[in-house]
Parts: structure tokens; C-alpha cells; sequence
């Protein structure tokens, strides 16, 4: 048994790594507060892509909450005039499919541009605080980068509850 | 694509070409008051681009003044004019932190805590921008500055961009 789960590991790791590997972007995104943090990675925004499940991180609100993210090139391909787009915004529920519209409830929101390759890489970190309850979407996420047929933006996103 | 902001829309200018004076960026800083119950933008201040050395910059800072605990948005937008290549690894960072009197030339110690910060680093082409804008509220009377900077630009100059809040007691 105990090698069966070794080998379901191993394939595991290979589909994840095969899975990050085919997007053009990696993406590290963190946000914590406190003690109390959360991860998320690069996934496709392709219309035709099924979004992953968003890791919820609680907080008390009126706490401080960072962002921390890493942005690079993963195929190693030249993208140029790239924007990195951040934004918290509330939304009406964790886990809601859409992003809101980012014409009210924006608590901070980023955007810069420049050419990503080999060697370049974007890496933010923002600090502030919200104020409400309620729940809020921390999404990051490229403009601009989709290119050819196949070629889709990459995005990484966490909820954030205030309680 | 009606989800995209201001903000990027914005952003998008960066195609337009601007002159390109002696200095190497471009920086519109502001300081909005929030409607509370609408979460509309109200008055501002508003500051450009200066640099250091000497610290503290050349020009005076404008002066914000506000209430503690009302509702106020910091927004900047940096646009590099150095029109000479790509500068690698830039840092463009924020902060609201408070001051000991409105006007000081030496930036206060960071570590000691901001109300608000973030930085960004990057590679500059000619004509890229950042900006941000984030919401928060000044808890306490007292004086503050709201700046915007580069680092580590490869130059013998950075610019920065920056605001003095006196934050009175709320009514």
C-alpha cells in the first residue's frame, strides 16, 4: 500500500509539475496577516479553463494584510508589454466565479508594465488594511500576454474573509 | 473586459509618446478624500515628481488636510522618461508614515511602522509605467507624509513624489 500511495505521489507531482510547466507565466502569490497565510499559483484564464478551487484566508477586520507575489516568464519565451494587474476588491461571496466589477469596493489595486524573458521577473508586495467585514477577492493577473491560438492571460487568486 | 479600471485604462497611455525632459520619470501622486457613504472621490492634493539628492528634494511639499478616521485614498502613476535602454531590478515603493513636523527633509524610520506601504520591482523600458491606488484612513491626529520613490535606478539621482497629511482630531 504504502508504495502505491508512493507511486500516486510520484505521478501526482509529475501531473502538477507538467501542469505548472504549461503555463506560459509562474506565478507565486501570498497573502497573510498575522500568523495566518495563504498560497496560490499561476492557472489559466482561457474562457474554456476550469478555475481551481480559491483557498479562503480569515481575517479580523481592521487587521493589516500583505501581498506578496513573484511573476516570471516560466516557458522562458519573450512576452513583451506585459501589464501585472493586482487588485483586492469586495465580492458578494468567497469562491464566486466572476470577479466583480472594479468600479466600487477596491481596497488596493496595482498595475505595471514591462517585458518578461529568461531572466525577468515582477515581485510586489503591498500592505494595508481593510476596514469592513465581508468578503474580498485578491486576484493577480496578466494583460496583454496571450498570444498565437492557443495563447491565454494567467491569474492567481485567493478570497479573503473579514470577519 | 468591463471589469478592467481607471487604472488600466490609464495604464494604456504609456503608448503615447510624451516629450521626454532631463528627467528620468514621471510621477503624478494624489491624495483623495472618500465620500463615506457613496465611496466616491472627493477633493484631492496632488504633487509631482521632485528628486533626491539633495534629501528631501528641491521643491516644497504640498500640504493634505484631513480628518482621523475619514476615509482617503493614496493614487500615483510613475512613468520611466529615461529613454536610454532598460534599467533592471527597479524598485518603485509607496508609504504613508507618520512625520515629526510637516515639511522635514529626512524621511522618517520605516521600521517603525507605516500606515500603508508596498513596492514593486521591476525592469524599466523607456516609457513604462506602474501605479497603484489603495484606500485607508489616518487613525490618529498628527503629521504625516504620503511619498512615492525609486530605487535602485543605476543613476546618481532618484526621483520621488510626496504629500504632508496633517490629520486633525475627527468632529
Amino acid at each position: 500500500m504504502p508504495r502505491r500511495l508512493i507511486g500516486l505521489a510520484v505521478l501526482l507531482g509529475l501531473f502538477v509539475s507538467f501542469a505548472a510547466a504549461a503555463e506560459p507565466f509562474a506565478i507565486d502569490l501570498e497573502v497573510h496577516s498575522g500568523k495566518a497565510s495563504k498560497t496560490a499559483h499561476a492557472e489559466s484564464a482561457a474562457p474554456d479553463a476550469k478555475p481551481a478551487e480559491r483557498g479562503v484566508l480569515e481575517i479580523k477586520a481592521g487587521d493589516r494584510v500583505t501581498v506578496q507575489w513573484k511573476l516570471n516568464a516560466a516557458d522562458k519565451a519573450k512576452h513583451e508589454d506585459v501589464t501585472v494587474h493586482f487588485f483586492a476588491v469586495k465580492e458578494e461571496q468567497p469562491g464566486q466565479p466572476a470577479p466583480p466589477k472594479l468600479n466600487k469596493g477596491v481596497v488596493a489595486e496595482s498595475a505595471l508594465t514591462m517585458d518578461f524573458g529568461a531572466e525577468a521577473k515582477n515581485e510586489g508586495e503591498l500592505t494595508f488594511t481593510i476596514a469592513k467585514p465581508g468578503s474580498y477577492l485578491f486576484r493577480l493577473e496578466t494583460i496583454g500576454a496571450a498570444e498565437g491560438l492557443d495563447g491565454h492571460e494567467d491569474f492567481a487568486a485567493i478570497d479573503v474573509t473579514a470577519r | 473586459m468591463k471589469r478592467l479600471s481607471c487604472l488600466i485604462a490609464c495604464l494604456a497611455l504609456a503608448a503615447s509618446p510624451f516629450s521626454a525632459r532631463a528627467e528620468h520619470a514621471r510621477i503624478d501622486l494624489k491624495l483623495i478624500h472618500i465620500d463615506p457613504d457613496t465611496g466616491a472621490e472627493g477633493d484631492s492634493v496632488s504633487a509631482n515628481a521632485d528628486r533626491e539628492p539633495p534629501a528631501g528634494g528641491y521643491n516644497d511639499r504640498p500640504v493634505a488636510k484631513v480628518k482621523a478616521g475619514e476615509p482617503l485614498e493614496l493614487a500615483f502613476f510613475l512613468t520611466n522618461t529615461y529613454p536610454h535602454g532598460v534599467i533592471k531590478d527597479v524598485t518603485v515603493r509607496y508609504y504613508v508614515v507618520r512625520e515629526e513636523k510637516i515639511g522635514q527633509k529626512a524621511v522618517p524610520d520605516l521600521k517603525k511602522g507605516t500606515l500603508t506601504e508596498g513596492q514593486f520591482t521591476m525592469n524599466f523600458k523607456p516609457q513604462c509605467r506602474v501605479g497603484a491606488h489603495v484606500a485607508f484612513t489616518v487613525p490618529e491626529p498628527g503629521n504625516y507624509l504620503l511619498r512615492v520613490e525609486t530605487l535602485n535606478t543605476d543613476s546618481d539621482h532618484e526621483h520621488f513624489s510626496a504629500i504632508d497629511v496633517v490629520a486633525d482630531k475627527a468632529p
